[in-house]
């Protein structure tokens, strides 16, 4: 598969995750790892466990982490523009 | 001995990246508006051979309420002769790396600022229950 954008691959990870949303409204402040090739889910209590289950299903995926209630993975309040890449 | 100082007024600390390539020590800015783990300039993750092949995205809010797409890596650091793994946000290749405050979380540690006397500080937290780190 073509290497895709940041943009693009957390575009599709956002749509996807609204699209999931509802089936876990009761996991508020867990952590989701979307695969957005095959469109599965990956719940856990941190980040990095929910990455792990993730690769481990699909050890070439690409993915995108949400948490679950919250308007963004990270908030960067002081020095967010030294996220511009 | 303290293990942080204010650089420019701001509290920073020495820390060691450690990946599949090697280590680096870097000083990294202590940010408590910023509640992840890390944040790092791609060219000293790149140095350590982070991120790998792995493509890890997320979405970082800002102060201005605009979020923005951030690539992602695990990453493993050193701190104090303890060595946590967390979540880094890939920043742009040149600038400062940052701590957040579950950098602190993971490592059980307190920030303690002084600027009066130009101190800080990160010491053992008083309450050392452990928790997952995000």
């Amino acid at each position: 598969m073509a290497r895709r954008s940041v943009s693009a691959v957390a575009a599709a990870g956002e749509r996807l995750y609204h699209r999931l949303a509802p089936s876990y409204a009761r996991e508020s402040g867990k952590y989701l790892a979307i695969d957005v090739d095959t469109e599965k889910a990956y719940l856990a209590a941190s980040p990095q466990q929910a990455l792990s289950l993730a690769e481990k299903a699909n050890p070439r995926g690409t993915f995108h982490l949400v948490k679950i209630g919250s308007d963004g993975l990270y908030h960067v309040a002081s020095y967010g523009q030294r996220l511009a890449r | 001995m303290a293990n942080a100082w204010l650089d420019n007024g701001r509290p920073a600390a020495t820390i060691t990246l450690v990946g599949p390539k090697g280590e680096k020590t870097l000083t990294a800015i202590v940010d408590t508006g910023f509640d992840g783990f890390l944040s790092a300039p791609s060219k000293d993750l790149e140095e350590v051979g982070l991120p790998g092949s792995l493509t890890v995205t997320g979405t970082a809010v800002l102060a201005d309420n605009r979020s923005i797409p951030v690539r992602l890596c695990l990453s493993t650091v050193r701190f104090d002769g303890e060595e946590q793994v967390g979540m880094c946000i890939i920043a742009s290749p040149s600038g400062d790396a940052f701590l957040g405050m579950n950098f602190l979380l993971a490592f059980h540690r307190k920030l303690v600022v002084d600027v009066t006397n130009a101190y800080a500080d990160l010491t053992l937290s008083d309450h050392l229950e452990r928790k997952e780190t995000a």
